[in-house]
């Protein structure tokens, strides 16, 4: 994929995410000019931007959309949600038309219709004038058909043939010549079933005459589809039958082949006088018919193959037209100075182009004189009596000869430049249109939004360098001591140490960056909701506002990403379950738009997001029941339990408390996910609800997953790491105080009973847990799923923080351990999985 | 070696155009709007300017109007839309541009008109 097609893909993308944020805030405010102008501005930009490719289905509904755009701004249709709703579809269109181009680079062939179609529902929405030029587009598909069966029996309209032409054929049939006119309609999909029209139209046997003509009135060249044949052939041709029925034998059904009558020849002579008039039996004649003559090859006639001259030579005509047309402007702006200037720029330019010093002196003298006076008639009479000579030397130069007499005095060693130059441009000129490459430059970003996308790949190995130097350098303490211990050189140990609190102050800072590199705001997240729940409330006839802050919290990219999930998860429910419908709220006494407000904000080094709606709230009661119906809760449960753990008990697996299973949320499958989701990323979630009232949920993640704050506990001699989230605290019980309730081991602490573990046991190791010298025994107090556990080890080392790489390769089944660490001396620390293991 | 400011909010559009000046052997520079481009061309001379007309902060009119008041060399500006509308033409030229093109610009017809504008020998 090119890099133009490339920036096309990703700024299309940020455009038609633009205009639907865009049309959601109109929604709130539907005549506000600033945000329609630049609604406007963006359709058509992405607009003019597809026009750079071949996208017709692309341009064709953006060009919908913004003729209809254009008449909101300028006051004739008034924006209306319907109006939203259908250029939102038309957003979702160009986003899936993106995907097409993505992964194949051309749209596939089955939008077209599509395509049509949503432009024509976008045009719908016009007022009738505006609608007109659309409604050929549309109905193409079946009008070569209908102009094929309408007039079978009909007259051949052979009229349109030249009478020359005619002449002759009628000659050829009184030799006694049988000729045939064939009326071919290629089908509109026929490029896709490899045909090649014109080819075979071409390649005709006997072929005398030949004309080619569109089925139809061509769109505007914005929304012609190239992919449609939308042209038909009519042929006169002196060879039999079945060489022709041979020849398009694989298109039978679009061919129709008529004997020609003599009389038809001589009768058209007749009753047509001026033959070369459009023929009124051919409506749609008038416009780019080309006529073909058998002699010539079927040829486009537009393209002339020398277009870099042509195009010199339009560019002339035209700068010199605009030039004239700048000077006789009758307005007297106070940048009129600099326009005349500009002006004198322009037409100097000009002539230095064509090598014509004269008139670059003549130009200097009179823009100078204008300049004086402020006039600009000096200016428009000289170039009204120097334009001819201004174009006659631009075409001479190019020319061996050159023939200006000024032009070869006033550059004569200039000459042989000018020709090299001429040689390497000359066959280059032609491929331009190929040969441009476009590319990305450096100063792309520097003008751009000033941010640089990174592949997240490169920031994840920056990570894990720093990850490596943070650890290679709690290398320098050990060689410290080694320095003082092993060798004896208290000096050189100090300096080590020195050295090593620059290195740490570096590496800290290094590692405080990058996590800053890898943070997100969350407004990625959010920025999806408005139209989430637009959709989704228009659905299900609820009115709900929907209110985002905090929106510019930031988090690491992980975590950002893994939040939208569970995001969506829980307004859906919100949506689904949480707000009544407004009749309902009105028999509550509520206002009838319901409210979901999603907040984020940081606390401390966690991130937190509540969900608040004002619904019905959930019903404690119901939720206990439910629990209780399929065993989640026991008897002594049921009973135990206050309302705010009866609520939380949603987060269950498998209870699902909608009393009609909606087709939004589904069956089933409900918080549950939810919490798997956040716990993943060591998050965590509760949920508060008031019955009548609403219900919050909220969400606390840490800021960062990439460093990971971990216990070292030892345990038959080897050292492990248990994530400090998982700690609740580290207590000693001497062994007398430990009970056994039937085979499992308890001890109470701080009033309840807590089952412990031995941490070897769960890791299959044989030794048992070691007591220290009091025959205490270390208890590592673990929370796990909500519940609490102790386990035994047989020692409590620091807490540190460290960058935790997942195991990888053999070891990536091992489901024991979350990851790995490097320590400083360079052993390897195995950080404990904890809610696996127990 | 002549400098051309490339003036348009759309990324893709200023890539295309820059590929095609470049190819042709001129610098380029980019603007995303007027207030950024009239930054840069107070800052820097440029030979010539191609200017979008529909941008925020400040469209193409505003700054050419803007660029002209000021007193200085004054380069030649290709202005560049999508509008067909003869008004808009017309506006361009009030507006202080030297020429206008509707887009998409071929690029035959953008280096046809550069190198006219440029005053470069005929190549």
């Amino acid at each position: 994929m090119t890099p133009l097609l490339e920036q096309f893909l990703s700024e299309s993308r940020e455009f038609s995410q633009g205009i639907g944020e865009k049309l959601m805030q109109m929604e709130d405010a539907p005549s506000d000019q600033g945000l329609i102008n630049e609604l406007f501005r963006l359709v058509h930009t992405l607009k003019g931007n597809s026009g750079l490719f071949t996208f017709p289905e692309m341009t064709r509904v953006l060009h919908a959309g913004e003729d209809l755009l254009g008449l909101v701004r300028n006051g004739q249709i008034a924006y209306s949600r319907e109006l939203a709703d259908r250029l939102l579809d038309a957003m979702d269109f160009v986003m899936v038309l993106c995907g097409d181009i993505e992964t194949t680079e051309r749209i596939d062939a089955s939008r077209a219709q599509d395509s049509g179609r949503m432009a024509e529902s976008l045009r719908a929405l016009m007022p009738e004038a505006q609608t007109v030029q659309s409604d050929s587009a549309t109905n193409s598909g079946k009008s070569p058909k209908a102009t094929q069966d309408a007039h079978p029996a009909e007259l051949p309209p052979l009229v349109e043939v030249p009478e020359a032409m005619r002449n002759e054929a009628l000659r050829q049939c009184h030799q006694g010549e049988t000729l045939h006119w064939i009326c071919y309609t290629p089908a509109p999909d026929c490029f896709f079933q490899g045909d090649d029209p014109f080819f075979s139209a071409r390649q005709t046997p006997g072929l005398l005459w030949g004309s080619a003509k569109p089925t139809e009135p061509l769109p505007p060249l914005a929304e012609l589809d190239t992919y449609r044949c939308l042209l038909k052939f009519h042929l006169l041709t002196g060879a039999s039958r079945e060489e022709l029925d041979e020849h398009y034998r694989y298109v039978p059904d679009q061919v129709r082949i008529v004997r020609v009558d003599p009389r038809w020849l001589s009768l058209s002579e007749d009753s047509s006088a001026e033959s070369t008039q459009p023929v009124p039996a051919i409506p749609q004649g008038a416009d780019g018919v080309a006529n073909l003559l058998p002699a010539a090859p079927l040829q486009k006639t537009a393209e002339p193959s020398n277009s870099t001259a042509d195009d010199k030579a339009a560019a002339l005509e035209s700068i010199l037209s605009a030039q004239q047309q700048i000077l006789m402007l009758d307005d007297r702006p106070d940048w009129g100075v600099g326009r005349l200037k500009a002006v004198g720029s322009v037409l100097l330019n000009l002539a230095k182009a064509a090598g014509d010093q004269e008139a670059a002196s003549e130009i200097e003298a009179v823009l100078a004189e204008c300049l004086v006076t402020g006039q600009s008639s000096l200016l428009v009479l000289w170039l009204e009596a120097s334009r001819d000579h201004l174009i006659a030397s631009h075409a001479a130069p190019p020319g061996p000869p050159a023939p200006n007499p000024s032009n070869a005095a006033a550059s004569p060693s200039k000459e042989p430049k000018e020709s090299a130059s001429e040689t390497d441009a000359g066959p280059a000129k032609p491929a331009t249109d190929e040969a441009i490459k476009f590319g990305r430059r450096a100063e792309d970003n520097a003008t751009g939004p000033r941010s640089l996308k990174v592949d997240q790949a490169k920031i994840d190995r920056l990570m894990n360098l720093i990850g490596e130097l943070v650890v290679s350098k709690n290398a320098l303490p050990y060689l410290a001591q080694r320095a003082e211990a092993h060798y004896g050189v208290r000096e050189l140990s100090r300096e080590i140490k020195g050295e090593y609190s620059v290195i740490n102050r570096i590496a800290d800072e290094m590692q405080d960056a990058i996590m800053q590199v890898r943070m997100m705001a969350v407004s990625f997240v959010f920025q999806r909701f408005p139209r989430l729940v637009r959709d989704i409330s228009r659905k299900l006839g609820k009115e709900v506002q929907l209110v985002l802050e905090g929106e510019q919290t930031e988090a690491d990219k992980n975590i950002i990403e893994s939040l939208a999930d569970p995001l969506i998860h829980i307004v859906r429910n919100s949506l689904d379950h949480g707000l009544e419908t407004p009749e309902v709220r009105r028999a509550c006494g509520k206002p009838e738009i319901g409210t979901i407000t999603i907040r984020a904000a940081q606390e401390a080094d966690r991130v937190v997001i509540e969900i608040t709606d004002d619904g019905k709230g959930i019903d404690p009661a119901i939720i206990k029941r439910k629990a209780y119906e399929k065993g989640l809760i026991d008897e002594a449960a049921l009973e135990r339990i206050d309302n705010r753990e009866a609520v939380n008990l949603i987060f269950a697996a498998g209870l699902s408390t909608s009393e009609v299973v909606s087709d939004l949320s589904g069956r089933g499958v409900g918080m549950d996910v939810v919490r798997t989701a956040v716990q993943k990323i060591n998050g965590t979630v509760v949920i508060e609800s008031v019955l009548g009232k609403g219900t919050t949920i909220r969400i606390s993640l840490p800021l960062s997953m990439a460093v990971t704050q971990v216990m070292i506990v030892e345990s038959d001699g080897q050292l492990f790491g248990v994530p400090m989230d998982n700690v609740v605290e580290t207590v000693r019980v001497p062994r007398s105080d430990l009970r056994a309730i039937k085979q499992s081991l308890t001890a109470v602490l701080r009033g309840r009973i807590v089952p412990l573990k031995a941490l070897n046991t769960l890791l299959g190791i044989s030794a048992g847990p070691r007591a220290n010298s009091d025959d205490e025994l270390a208890v590592l107090l673990v929370q796990a799923g909500g519940e609490v556990l102790g386990l035994l080890v047989d020692g409590f080392k620091e807490t540190i923080g460290l960058i935790q790489k997942p195991l990888g390769g053999f070891l990536s089944g091992l489901s024991a351990y979350s990851g790995s660490a490097l320590m400083g001396d360079g052993s390897v620390l195995m950080i404990l999985n904890i809610r696996e293991i127990v | 070696m002549k400098h051309v400011l490339v003036v348009d909010d759309a990324a893709t559009v200023r890539m295309y155009h820059r590929g095609i000046l470049e190819f042709a052997g001129y610098m380029v520079e980019e603007a995303l709007n007027g207030i950024e481009a009239l930054e840069k061309a107070l800052e820097t001379p440029f030979d010539l300017l191609l200017v979008d007309i529909n941008m925020p902060r400040l469209d193409g009119f505003g700054f050419l109007k803007e660029l002209r008041r000021q007193p200085i060399p004054q380069p030649p500006a290709i202005m560049v839309s999508t509008e067909a509308a003869a008004g808009d033409e017309k506006s361009a030229y009030r507006a202080g541009a030297s020429c206008y093109l509707l887009k998409p610009v071929r690029p035959a017809q953008l280096l046809a008109h550069a190198r006219l504008m440029l005053g470069e020998e005929n190549k």
